[in-house]
């Protein structure tokens, strides 16, 4: 095990390894995206031990076999890792509010604090300035789907636009949120 | 799904927004479709830094243990080789509720698996070894309730799918029988179409048989005050 201790081992190659079961491997993958990945269930759930789970469960799917289904024409390692982590992420708020419906008296008030809250949570200046810069509609859209979990009819029903609407609000506010952060510096590695 | 209609629900898939079935045609399309992974990839990137732009906060140690552990105790694919061990894995596999057991006023004997630590990897070993013996149970109530047990690593669970409400303020109780004398293991809150699944360690000799009875809620009865609505008797402990 020893010899196969390579600390420059990029995010690509530990998932070829773990997908033969090294747990080095895996222990390597999780210091790297431990964080980011607890970090990012934590904004989404708000809840420690929730976000805990959704974690664990993130990586024990790599572990069981998602590592063997990576693709890296699908995107690079770390965006997979975290886009697997906010559909895990999205599963357990909408589990949740699924079980909170009895108490349903949510109004467009939510809407804005999740907006609100989401941005002033948001420690990276390039994507505060990114998302400060989209249209308030796009920006709404977007902040709504992928920090509150909504999908796009929910936000439609939510926001009162039609669907279509909405669906055009997310797909120019992620396009432009896109020409934006690449224009600043590229994507950004861990 | 035309590339066109592909091409639009991108953005709304790479943000997990989009309808069940919308994302399965999706996905269907973009398996074929070299210009649409190119596109979902770099929407990807972009969703990213949605999330790495969220503050960074410290996950526990105890995070990096339980992932850590579960994969140390896991052989990875391969392992199931009965097919209550398939079935039990899948049910495992979508999300079940791992209830603790209730503190009932219980025999000493029978503890609770509590540590959240590595469950996972318990529950695996478990279904998974060639000594671990299964018994369905049996009887008037609805739903199916399985007991997985390993005499020898003194561990069992109870596995229960598809059990009917119970009725108002009552739950199920299980029970361990030893001649004529019950011990609670512990009761099933099953929610709507989950499984639920209860951890036993004790010596499982000492014992003839596992039933089910419905006992006022939420904690149960010291000792059964009704009927048992399911049962079976457990093989090879006497």
């Amino acid at each position: 095990m020893a010899g196969e201790r390579a600390p420059q081992d990029d995010d690509g190659t530990l998932l070829e390894r773990i997908a033969q079961l090294d747990v080095d491997a895996f222990e390597m993958l999780y210091d790297r995206y431990g964080g980011p990945v607890y970090s990012l269930a934590c904004g989404m759930l708000r809840d420690v031990q929730a976000a805990q789970e959704v974690a664990q469960d993130v990586f024990l799917g790599i572990w069981r076999g998602a590592a063997r289904a990576f693709d890296d024409r699908r995107g690079n390692p770390r965006s997979w890792i975290l886009s697997l982590a906010h559909h895990k992420s999205v599963d357990a708020v909408r589990r949740r509010r699924r079980q909170t419906v009895s108490q349903l008296d949510e109004t467009m008030a939510d809407d804005v604090d999740i907006v609100a809250d989401a941005i002033r949570k948001l420690e990276g200046e390039r994507v505060q300035q990114a998302l400060g810069a989209l249209a308030v509609e796009q920006r709404t859209a977007l902040v709504l789907a992928y920090y509150g979990g909504y999908t796009q009819r929910e936000i439609a029903d939510r926001t009162g636009a039609p669907l279509g609407t909405v669906k055009t609000r997310m797909r120019d506010g992620l396009l432009r949120l896109r020409a934006a952060l690449e224009a600043d510096q590229g994507p950004r590695t861990p | 799904m035309t590339h066109e209609e592909a091409r639009e629900l991108i953005p709304g898939y790479a943000v997990d927004a989009l309808a069940p079935e919308e994302a399965r045609a999706l996905e269907e399309h973009v398996e074929g479709c070299e210009a649409c992974r190119r596109e979902l990839a770099a929407l990807r990137d972009t969703a990213a830094e949605l999330a790495a732009g969220l503050s960074q906060v410290a996950p526990p140690d105890t995070l990096r243990a339980r992932a850590l552990g579960a994969a140390r105790s896991r052989p990875g694919r391969g392992a199931v080789r009965r097919p209550w061990a398939a079935w039990a894995l899948a049910a495992a596999a979508i999300l079940i509720v791992l209830v603790g057991i209730q503190d009932v006023t219980l025999q000493r004997q029978i503890t609770l698996l509590d540590s959240q630590v590595n469950r996972e990897g318990q529950l695996l070993a478990l279904l998974t070894s060639p000594s671990s013996k299964t018994v369905e149970l049996s009887g008037t109530a609805r739903g199916s309730v399985h007991f997985v047990f390993n005499p020898g690593a003194h561990e069992g669970l109870v596995i229960a799918g598809g059990l009917g409400n119970p009725g108002p303020r009552s739950v199920y109780q299980v029970w361990l029988i030893s001649g004529a004398m019950p011990s609670s293991i512990g009761v099933l809150s099953p929610g709507k179409g989950q499984t639920t699944i209860l951890f036993v360690r004790t010596d499982f000799r000492r014992y003839q048989a596992i039933a089910v009875s419905v006992e006022p809620g939420p904690a149960g009865s010291p000792a059964p005050t009704t009927k048992p609505v399911l049962s079976a008797t457990l093989p090879g402990t006497s």
